[in-house]
């Protein structure tokens, strides 16, 4: 599955740095954009989050600064918002977006905390409610049809619907995080 | 190598929260100063501002007279050596080393020269095309200095190196860290919570507490004369003893009953506290058993129930109570004790520390 790396630092990132690391480290092939001074996204079907933990204090060393890495699974405005506040608050350290959003709730942060409320509102009803009992039961497709007494392959179909609309695959342990937090968020919202 | 001043620095974070206030040092070169005191008293956050990791919100540094505040962490000419002793995984210890020689488009053979020397000084010559996964976490710091030591840097910067170290491969490399020191002559500023590594290894300590200086000086002034409580409880191990008592006159104090005679040498200091309230402080060492000190000082021996009794090696640690007040008495093991004696044990009062009950501060030095 391929997932992304969103990076930020305080001043312009060598990119061939990055690439030589990338190249020798990775063993995957992968994508690099550096969007603009310091900012960029990285790529791959590789496991970004245990590459970075490892490598990121070695990395930063030989960047001289510090970089912050958001590890997600697109590059939108919840993520972008997300890299953002984990720079300010977190500055240095690989996050999962799932990490970034309960941190933003639990600090107040606004802005991204209303991003995360409304994330999954252009998703439908069915394919919703299918993806939040698929997370509460662990992650197991037959337990939700027994839940919602549907049959596992209207199941499949309606989680499959879900990942379309919403563009997020919760069958990954760390996406459905995201999806699990989003919705806490958005239940237990203080108006 | 290179000396370093830091004038009035404070750091405050976009929430307010401010870590460092009022920072103020001045570094010698090819000084081992060492930032010490417990989690979350600005002592990183200060070397990551050394190193520009942080961005400095009021103050100044100097490194070499030149204001570098503005400088770019790479300019700085500075090295840095981690707790995490990160390496790259998948190169060998020569690529680990060389690495950021390369990015630097340095010429190969400098490169092979510096990594071959860096390696001869820290006993990694052998490992050099091994793969970090193949190598102990000793020899993984090692490489992590190394990593340092090819630079060239002016200063060397450490952040808890030795903490994810098991206790006696810290007491090993911190050996190693200081004959490192010695054969390189670079100025190095060390991070630690651990007040031996501080003891062991700096020319100078800088004691921190919640963003503040406590108290900067030699290890032995610091543990000598403490500037206030929580530099002699924080410096020394066993911590010293407090004991809460009363200056009744000149040269005489009271605790829970009980009266001493105070040694001439610090009756003007008292002077200003008489009828007051102070804090008594004796380290466990200066308590002996009652046959040492009893002729020097016959009114300090008191009676002791030896609650506790920790063995290690050539001493004990004893723990009991003098009146309702805990006690830590540090003795020979050649003297047989064991829980439950009842002993006699005196104080060696020219060891006294006395400190303001209030402040903290110490009144006799």
């Amino acid at each position: 599955m391929e997932s992304y790396a969103l990076f930020l630092a305080d001043h312009p990132v060598d990119q061939s740095i990055l690439e030589t690391v990338l190249t020798e480290n990775l063993g995957a092939p992968y994508e690099l954009y550096l969007t603009e001074a310091g900012r960029g996204v990285i790529s791959s079907e590789a496991d970004l989050k245990t590459l970075f933990d490892s490598l990121l204090p070695i990395l930063s060393d030989d960047l001289h600064q510090p970089l912050t890495i958001l590890i997600t699974h697109r590059s939108d405005t919840l993520s972008e918002a997300a890299l953002n506040f984990c720079h300010r608050h977190k500055k240095g350290l690989c996050l999962m977006l799932a990490e970034a959003v309960i941190l933003a709730y639990l600090n107040r942060e606004p802005k991204l905390t209303t991003l995360a409320e409304h994330y999954f509102d252009d998703v439908s009803f069915e394919a919703m409610a299918t993806a939040k009992a698929f997370v509460s039961t662990g992650l197991n497709a037959i337990r939700v049809a027994q839940k919602l007494y549907l049959h596992r392959n209207t199941v499949n179909y309606r989680l499959q619907k879900f990942i379309e609309q919403s563009g997020l695959d919760i069958r990954d342990y760390h996406n459905a995080q995201l999806l699990y937090f989003c919705t806490l968020i958005k239940e237990n919202a203080i108006r | 190598m290179a000396n370093l001043q830091l004038k009035n620095v404070n750091k405050i974070y976009d929430n307010k929260v401010q870590a460092v206030f009022d920072f103020n040092l001045e570094i010698e070169d090819k000084e081992f100063i060492v930032f010490v005191g417990p989690s979350g008293c600005g002592k990183s956050t200060t070397l990551r501002m050394i190193a520009g990791l942080e961005e400095i919100t009021s103050g100044e540094l100097y490194i070499d007279g030149q204001k570098m505040n503005d400088v770019l962490p790479k300019d700085r000419d500075i090295a840095m050596v981690f707790q995490s002793y990160a390496l790259y995984p998948h190169m060998t210890v020569y690529d680990n080393m060389a690495f950021g020689l390369k990015l630097k488009k340095m010429p190969k053979e400098e490169i092979d020269q510096r990594v071959r020397h860096a390696a001869e000084i820290l006993e990694i010559t052998p490992y050099l095309k091994r793969k970090p996964k193949a190598l102990s976490g000793g020899q993984r710091q090692r490489v992590a200095l190394g990593r340092a030591i090819v630079r060239n840097a002016k200063v060397f910067l450490m952040d808890e190196p030795l903490s994810n170290l098991d206790a006696k491969l810290r007491v090993q490399m911190r050996t190693e860290i200081i004959k490192l020191h010695e054969s390189l002559g670079a100025t190095t500023i060390y991070v630690t919570h651990d007040q031996t590594e501080a003891m062991t290894m700096a020319s100078r300590i800088v004691v921190m507490k919640d963003g503040y200086i406590q108290q900067i000086g030699s290890p032995k002034m610091i543990y000598n004369y403490p500037a206030n409580m929580f530099v002699a409880g924080f410096i020394g191990s066993p911590a010293m003893n407090f004991l809460n008592g009363v200056c009744k006159e000149a040269g005489k104090i009271e605790i829970d009953g009980r009266s001493f005679n105070i040694p001439e040498m610090f009756k003007d200091d008292l002077k200003p506290y008489i009828g007051k309230e102070i804090v008594l402080g004796i380290r466990p060492e200066d308590i002996h058993y009652e046959g040492i000190v009893a002729e020097a000082f016959p009114d300090t021996p008191f009676d002791f129930k030896v609650e506790v009794c920790e063995l290690l090696g050539h001493e004990f640690i004893l723990h009991g109570h003098f009146g309702p007040q805990e006690l830590l008495a540090k003795v020979s093991s050649r003297v047989d004790v064991k829980a439950g004696d009842e002993i006699k044990l005196a104080m060696d009062v020219t060891k006294l520390h006395f400190f303001d009950q209030e402040t903290g501060i110490a009144i006799n030095h």
